[in-house]
Parts: structure tokens; sequence; C-alpha cells
């Protein structure tokens, strides 16, 4: 198991964004969230990483509790198992001040402290594999949306992480960059990586997914195969959003 | 003539020891006080704004005169230099870390949440990430506050320290000319103009870096 979500709650003020959420991801498992705008998808995805504070519930990460209500885990056990997270934003959120590579090797010289060398080197072999060799001493603002898509997912996969979150990689891209950062995540299938992703484009939640979660109002209404998410769905709400696409 | 600009020239050591003093110190505490105004205990917090709303919201002249004529009732005795400087230091680092304290906010938050993915820390997420994109968006306000230092030093000839405002002031008195306050001006319009410079310089090195 890798993730193992109990009874998450999460508020903002009065509007609840996530009503007692459980969900187990299994190791190396692709699984996609879709449902409408507002559903409490990407908050989700936010308190797994803790990027979020919850109100309730536990999220844990290969059997170690992230976050919890009841025993918080201490800063460094927290890093210790973030360290193995890797989350890729709707936004990039690039550093701009530092170019392609730069970014890439960022997380490598300051977190894994690897030497210089070792880490340029490893950086520039993640951007030939999403295919940026030739923008690597570009800084972000010279890139594409969709380079600098592909920019943010080689530096997520320079630490090795066990579990990717995507927040709606694509859903900031314009529709002819949306596919070329989509065949990377796709490549990545297979890798052992456990992904969570949350995303709009149906086509490839139902190509890529092991499961597919569906929620609605901060609940999951529906969790299964795409195969039954998107052809056999007996849920009125799941097929009344799916027949928009 | 010769003499009047040797004299007042003689003046700038005060000046630019006072202005260099001032910059090397209150750079880094006005930075450690935009943090401190940041961080989530709330009695820093509450400390720094207290801070920035004492030394702010009263005169730099009142707060000079205090440190110079005012600690001595107390039994504390300063040198003019001294007390200048540090009245200085304290005042221009309150000014200082509301400029930082902005331009730090001002940093997406998605930046945080980059770095926090990746693993990295506070302290590595600020000297890294976030402060040298801050430190872009702070250079205009500092290049005003740049200048503003230059001509507050002037403010130290009311304290009988013989800097350049000073010792033109004397001469105008016993030649009864006014020549060596164009002189005087001049002096601030050279120094104002190199500052400027400097400030323009960082800029663009550091415009480029971002594109």
């Amino acid at each position: 198991m890798s993730i193992n979500i109990k009874n998450l709650n999460k508020s903002f003020g009065n509007l609840n964004i996530l009503k007692d959420v459980s969900l187990d991801v299994n190791e190396g498992e692709i699984i996609s969230i879709i449902g409408p705008s507002g559903s409490g998808k990407s908050t989700l995805l936010k308190c797994l990483i803790d990027l979020e504070k919850i109100d309730s519930g536990t999220v844990e990460v290969f059997k170690e509790p992230l976050v919890c209500n009841i025993r918080n885990p201490g800063k460094k056990e927290k890093l210790d198992i973030l360290k193995k997270m890797g989350m890729v934003f709707q936004s990039f959120n690039l550093f701009p001040h530092k170019t392609a590579l730069e970014n890439v090797m960022e997380p490598l010289i300051v977190v894994d402290r690897v030497k210089k060398e070792v880490a340029e080197k490893k950086a520039i072999d993640l951007l030939t594999m999403v295919g940026l060799e030739d923008r690597m001493n570009n800084y972000p603002q010279a890139l594409s949306g969709g380079q600098q898509q592909r920019v943010a997912i080689a530096r997520v996969l320079a630490r090795n992480p066990k579990i990717l979150l995507f927040d709606e990689p694509t859903s900031a891209l314009d529709p002819e960059m949306v596919k070329e950062v989509l065949l990377v995540i796709e490549s990545l299938k297979n890798t052992g990586i456990t992904m969570v992703i949350v995303s709009h484009e149906m086509k490839f939640v139902k190509q890529v997914s092991d499961r597919v979660v569906f929620m609605d109002c901060g609940t999951i209404l529906s969790c299964d195969t795409p195969d039954k998410i998107f052809n056999s769905a007996k849920n009125e709400r799941i097929n009344k959003f799916l027949n928009n696409f | 003539m010769t003499d009047s600009i040797y004299y007042i020239a003689k003046g700038l050591d005060i000046t630019l020891r006072l202005y260099l003093i001032t910059v090397l110190f209150s750079i880094p505490l006005g930075l450690l006080l935009a943090l401190g105004e940041l961080s989530k205990i709330s009695l820093i917090k509450k400390f720094v704004t207290f801070y920035t709303w004492i030394f702010r919201g009263t005169p730099l002249l009142l707060q000079l005169f205090f440190m110079y004529y005012g600690l001595p009732v107390m039994g504390i005795t300063l040198s003019p230099l001294t007390a200048a400087s540090i009245t200085f230091i304290i005042n221009y680092s309150a000014y200082l870390c509301e400029i930082f304290r902005g331009s730090i906010q001002g940093i997406d938050r998605g930046q945080y949440e980059a770095a926090k993915v990746l693993g990295m820390g506070y302290r590595q997420t600020m000297i890294r990430i976030i402060l040298p994109q801050a430190l872009r968006t702070a250079l205009p306000p500092l290049s005003n506050e740049a200048i503003a230092l230059i001509k507050d030093t002037s403010l130290v000839s009311v304290i009988g320290t013989a800097e350049i405002l000073r010792n033109s002031r004397e001469l105008v008195t016993r030649d009864f000319s006014i020549t060596p306050f164009f002189i005087c001006g001049i002096f601030y319009l050279v120094l104002s103009t190199f500052i400027l410079l400097i400030f323009k310089n960082l800029e663009k090195r550091m415009a480029i870096s971002c594109q």
C-alpha cells in the first residue's frame, strides 16, 4: 500500500471541501481523480502532500503517518516521508531566476547534496528524456507552457520519488501543448511510480489509469476501473458529468 | 575657491563613513526584521510591528537628538558618529524591513509549494528561492532609500559633526559668500548620481538573469 487516506475532513471557513474521504492507493498504481470544479480534487491532492492542513483524519504514506489529527509526526519524520513524494502543479511553479537545467539540479544539490557534476549529468539526462535537450539553458520565461511543464516533470523526477501527484498538469496549456505533456506522463507508466492524477483530459484518464475516482461535493462517489466508470457507471451524477465530454 | 572645495571635501570622510556603516548594517537587520514580521511567532511579529511603528512614525532628527542629547541624561554618552550610526541603522532598518516584507510577500505562493514538495526546508527555500527573487523586486524602492540616506547624513551636522553640509555652512558664515552651498549641492549630486548608477547596474544584471 502506498497511500492510505482515512476519514479526511477539510473545510475552509464554513465550506466543507472534503467530507470523510477515504481512499487506498496501491503501490505502482495510477489513479486518476475526475469530477466537476470545486469538488475537492485539488484540495485532496494538496492534503496528501501536506500543502494544506487537514481538520481531521489520517494520511499514511508507506504505512507512516504523514498527516494525522491524533499524533502529528515530527518535522524530521515528515520531511523524510515528503522526500519520497513529488508533485506537479497546474501553474508549473518553476523557479524563474534559474535556467531549466538549474531548476532540475536545484533539489539534487540542495536536498540530496549531490556533487554539482553528478547533478548536472542527471539533470541533462532527465531533460533529454522529456525532449528538452536543446532548451536546457533557457530561463522559464523563454519557454512555452508545455516546455515549462516538462521541465517541472523532469525536476520532480530528479529525486526519484516513489509517489507522484499531478494537479491538473495540462489545464493551463494550449490544446496544442497538452499532448506533449501527457505523452511524458504516460511514459512514466510501468516505472513503478505510484501516480495520483487530477485531470480533465478524459481520453488520457481512460487510457492511462488503473482506477478512476469520481469526486463530487467533497466526497468520492465512485472508485472503479476506467471501463466501469466511463462505460457502465450506474450513478446518474457521473453519467451527467461524463456526457459533457 | 579650491580652498573651499578642499575644506568641504574633508567632510566627505564623515558623510561616507556614516553612509557605508548604515548600509552595511541596516540591510541585514532590515531583512531579519522582515522575516520576523512574516514569522508565525506572534511575539516576534508584534515586536517588529511596534519597532517599525516607532521608528517610521517619529522624525529621524528627533531620534538623533534622543540618542545624542537624551541618552547622556541617563548616563550614556556616545560620540557624535556612534550616536548617528546607531540612529541611522535603527531608523533605516525599519524602512528596509517594510520594503523587504512587501517584496517577499509578493512572491507567488506556488514558489513555496514547489520548494516544499521538492523537499526543501524553510531556510533553503528562503535563501535559494524566495530571497533572490524578492531582492530583485526590492531594488527600485531600495534605490529610493539609498538616495534618501545620502541626503539624510546631512542631519548629523546639527550634533556638531563636521560632514560636508556643516563645513559648507561654516564657510558661508566665515566668507559671507554663498558659493560653498553650491559646492555642497554638487557634492551631493555627484554622490547620488553615483548611487543611482550602481542601482541601474544591479537592476540590469539581475534582469538579464531572468530571460
